[in-house]
């Protein structure tokens, strides 16, 4: 069996059409989505900026590579191909390669590059935008050779480079350990793997064998992910971080240290390991701009990730006709994601008077009952690797926290001093938050300077207003003639 | 020039806490019993509190919120000095716009040494500013508007394409003329206010931010008391230069100020290499375009924005930036290449003439002042400073009646 990637043929757009449901994200949760409408005979658009399906865990290779079929891939491959191929025989119209830079009350703002831009106007919209890697701030964090997880898997996956000779993996979670085990599976020459949280004693593992009901393949996954690293020489690392990289223009060396339950170095532990590469796998920030910008209540959640969006049992947010699902509410995992995206896309089909409530338990039935096993694992997981708020202190202040804009710490500390409390009045002092990744990486950090110059949470400083596009895009693609239109002139 | 402010020593800093204590545990009651209170945080009250700190007269400035966060702080920075627009030309609008353009080439010295007076980077670029034509009827309309502006007083020429192109040699094919006025140019909104608040501190004002005023009584023997959310300030004089709610002050003491608002929206790209010295307009379409110190380019011209849909503030919109997209790469096509990466609304304030402003003491209730401008941030130093001639007793220098609030209701 020869794979290769699959793209979507796609013709022009008809933007004027009212599409009756807009799936923003093509991973695990909007394909379940996606299915699950069109079996109800909903019409569907499904979306995703990547130029094929399948989000980051079921990344596909490029179009044109061919893998020697007897290579092993991890267990995700085939579950995911078949999501990917029923969402594509499901007759939904499928936009890949196409971001969604903007939402306003369900006209979803798209744009394929180079020269395409639209709105869509959504009866519904299913937002399903995943999640990224957790930027941890330190000093040396800039460092060529410093990356995240998923960007060294993306490497490994797609493109079959590994990153370094000496390679260090520091983070915590469970995707840590899977992430460490592929990782040497691919070949790469792992020198170290840390774990931020204490080793699980037997409590943990109680909770563990409390959860184990329909959840056996994952904890089979994860001890053997153990006895992999422990068999190739580098177990995890308990209650260890990467305070600092070090190197002239590159990463020569990781300093690492002990912490303590909260993840806060303990003096004195400090000791330098000669890697070149360090791996952060610290877990996932789950995309909310666009719950966000659709003006959705959210609550912060350290362990899920940060604000998610205020979800009722049935995916809807408190925005009418707006859904949500998947790591993009909170990081739980693929198969969550995908039970999720089910749900979703049951409740469209009510919501759309397709389907009649009772059919609409009566499908939701098995994918609640799926979410209640996997709940109990996320607890008993979520107690063994709590985020510790030492993750926001590891900052000095002549650490770079903006790395688009080359903001230190000590500017943006000033800032704070200024005593506002409104974030846009630092990032519009310093330029933090100012450049190309729209913030995405430092406005966590900033926000964590401000908490603790206030002595307050993480999550309790307000946000930066929502603003889009929440995805760069070029003028020459938005750009539209308005040469009819009498606004586009100056009036007196 | 000041050398800039670098990141070591942080940003501009406001309400210095400590110049504050300093100064109430001075035993003044300060910030409570105060000569004037300015009203409103923005480039037009940060700038009166300075000027009028700087002659001597206690000054208190309030601002319900955070400083610079409204008009001033939220526009695209543009120094507009070749105001006259479409329909302007028609000879009773420029009968009405006549006493106020003396204001511009006064702004125009004033903005010049305004960073060694505040001893702050304000990113001011003072470079020139090219208004295009694309069209033959574009041209007339250029044309006819540089003769009015020079027998107005205004230095302003239209360019052939050939020389703007010297100007600016990325100018789009369709570009067929440009009327250039040398002193146009640009400064950085979000630096400006806080450098006059702060020099306003060092000056002897005090700044309170999140104080909002809710109630003005007036003394029976003059003077008036302002009800905020921080408590009662006792005011000889009141200066309301609270931009787009400026009615809602006035209306505090009776006054009916014919002043509202609008919101408007500005794009910005990612950097680039700089290729652009002068802000771009058209003469018929919405536009303002300039690159600012860090490469970006702003796309502005006064773009309506959305309505507010989280908090308080409006949310920019996909019409907003299409449109504004298109004017802009008509003009510079290298900017089709370029992305958006930022947008940013505000609300800014409207008289009944933008170009005129509205400065002095409102009739029916002396001590109380207004100053209000549709184009604030180009105006705002100069107003600020006019303001405090007048409040210092001696005669502005210029004359100013044309610009004077209308009476009282009731």
């Amino acid at each position: 069996m020869v794979l290769e990637s699959r793209t979507c043929v796609r013709g022009r757009l008809n933007t004027r059409r009212v599409r009756e449901l807009v799936v923003v994200g093509g991973g695990p949760a909007g394909l379940a989505a996606t299915i699950e409408a069109r079996r109800s005979g909903l019409g569907v658009t499904l979306i995703d900026e990547r130029p094929s399906l399948g989000g980051q865990i079921f990344r596909q290779p490029p179009a044109g590579m061919r893998q020697d079929p007897t290579y092993r891939t991890d267990r995700y491959h085939r579950p995911g191909c078949s999501l990917i191929s029923a969402a594509e025989a499901s007759g939904a119209e499928i936009l890949t390669g196409t971001a969604v830079w903007g939402l306003w009350d369900r006209k979803v703002a798209i744009c394929r590059e180079p020269n395409d831009a639209g709105l869509l106007e959504a009866t519904q919209v299913i937002l399903a935008a995943g999640a990224y890697d957790r930027p941890v701030v330190f000093p040396g964090w800039t460092l060529p050779g410093v990356m995240t997880a998923g960007g060294i898997h993306t490497l490994m996956k797609t493109q079959r480079i590994a990153p370094g000779r000496r390679i260090l993996i520091a983070g915590s979670g469970p995707l840590l350990l899977m992430f460490a085990a592929q990782l040497i599976r691919h070949g790469a020459p792992v020198s170290a793997v840390l774990e931020a949280s204490p080793r699980p004693g037997l409590r943990a593992f109680s909770r563990l064998v409390g959860a184990a009901w329909g959840n056996l393949a994952v904890l089979r996954d994860g001890l053997g992910y153990l006895a992999e690293l422990s068999r190739r020489g580098v177990p995890p690392l308990y209650s260890h971080v990467v305070v600092r990289a070090e190197g002239a223009g590159q990463v020569e060396r990781a300093i690492v240290a002990r912490v303590d339950g909260r993840w806060r170095p303990v003096p004195g532990t400090e000791r330098a390991l000669e890697v070149d590469t360090v791996a952060l796998g610290y877990g996932l920030f789950p995309s909310v701009e666009l719950a966000l910008l659709s003006g959705c209540t959210v609550r912060y959640a350290e362990d899920l990730g940060g604000h998610v969006p205020v979800r009722d049992a049935w995916m809807r947010t408190t925005v009418r006709g707006v859904l949500a699902a998947g790591d993009g509410c909170g990081v739980g995992g693929s198969e969550a994601a995908e039970a999720e995206g089910r749900l979703a896309g049951i409740t469209a089909s009510l919501d759309a008077g397709r389907i009649t409530a009772v059919e609409a338990d009566r499908r939701a039935a098995p994918f609640r009952a799926r979410l209640r096993q996997l709940g109990r694992l996320r607890a008993a997981l979520t107690a063994i690797y709590r985020v510790g708020s030492g993750i926001y202190d590891l900052v000095t202040p002549e650490t770079i926290v903006c790395r688009c804009e080359e903001v230190s710490a000590a500017a943006i500390l000033a800032a704070v001093r200024t005593g506002s409390d409104d974030p846009n009045v630092v990032k519009g002092l310093t330029r933090a938050g100012m450049g190309l990744c729209q913030g995405k990486e430092c406005s966590r950090q900033v926000a964590a300077l401000r908490a603790r110059h206030r002595g307050v949470g993480v999550g309790e400083v307000p946000l930066l207003t929502p603003r889009s596009p929440v995805r760069p895009v070029r003028i020459g693609a938005i750009a539209e003639d308005r040469s009819d239109d009498a606004t586009a002139d100056v009036t007196g | 020039m000041p050398p800039p402010t670098s990141p070591v020593d942080g940003p501009a800093a406001v309400s210095d806490p400590q110049l504050t204590a300093a100064r109430e545990s001075s035993g003044l009651a300060a910030g409570r019993d105060t000569d004037v209170l300015v009203i409103g945080g923005g480039v037009l009250g940060a700038a009166a509190a300075y000027y009028l700190a700087r002659e001597g007269i206690t000054t208190v400035l309030t601002e319900r919120g955070e400083l610079n966060r409204e008009a001033s702080g939220t526009n695209a920075g543009s120094l507009h000095f070749q105001v006259l627009r479409q329909p302007d030309y028609e000879r009773e609008r420029l009968d009405r716009i006549r006493p106020a353009l003396p204001l511009y080439g006064e702004s125009v010295r004033l903005w010049r040494s305004l960073e060694l007076e505040l001893g702050a980077d304000l990113e001011l670029h003072q470079n020139g500013g090219l208004m295009v034509a694309q069209t033959t009827e574009e041209l007339e309309m250029l044309q006819r508007k540089a003769k009015l502006e020079r027998e107005m007083g205004l230095s302003t020429h239209v360019l052939s394409r050939n020389d703007a192109l010297v100007l600016c040699s990325h100018l789009a094919d369709s570009v067929v003329a440009a009327d250039y006025c040398p002193d146009e140019g640009s400064a950085n909104p979000f630096l400006v206010t806080p450098a006059f608040a702060k020099a306003a501190e060092h000056a002897g004002a005090t700044v309170r931010t999140r104080t909002a005023v809710s109630a003005i009584e007036r003394g029976p023997r003059g003077g008036f008391v302002a009800h905020t959310s921080t408590g009662l300030i006792r005011a000889r004089r009141i200066v309301n230069a609270a931009g787009a709610w400026c009615a809602d002050v006035a209306a505090m003491v009776g006054i009916d100020l014919p002043v509202s608002s609008r919101p408007i929206q500005v794009n910005v790209t990612e950097p680039w290499a700089p290729l652009l010295g002068q802000m771009l307009q058209h003469v018929r379409r919405r536009l303002t375009l300039k690159q600012t110190p860090v490469g970006t380019f702003l796309l502005g011209g006064g773009w309506p924005a959305g309505p507010v849909v989280r908090g308080d503030r409006h949310q920019t919109t996909w019409e907003g930036m299409n449109a504004n997209a298109w004017v802009a790469a008509s003009v510079l096509p290298l900017l089709a290449d370029l992305r958006i990466v930022r947008t940013w609304a505000g609300l800014i304030p409207i008289t009944p003439h933008s170009m005129v402003p509205i400065v002095g003491e409102c009739p029916g209730v002396p001590g109380f002042y207004v100053v209000a401008s549709g184009v604030g941030f180009s105006l705002g130093p100069l107003l600020g400073r006019l303001l405090a001639e007048l409040l210092s007793g001696r005669d502005p220098s210029f004359a100013l009646h044309a610009f004077r609030p209308a009476g009282a209701t009731g």
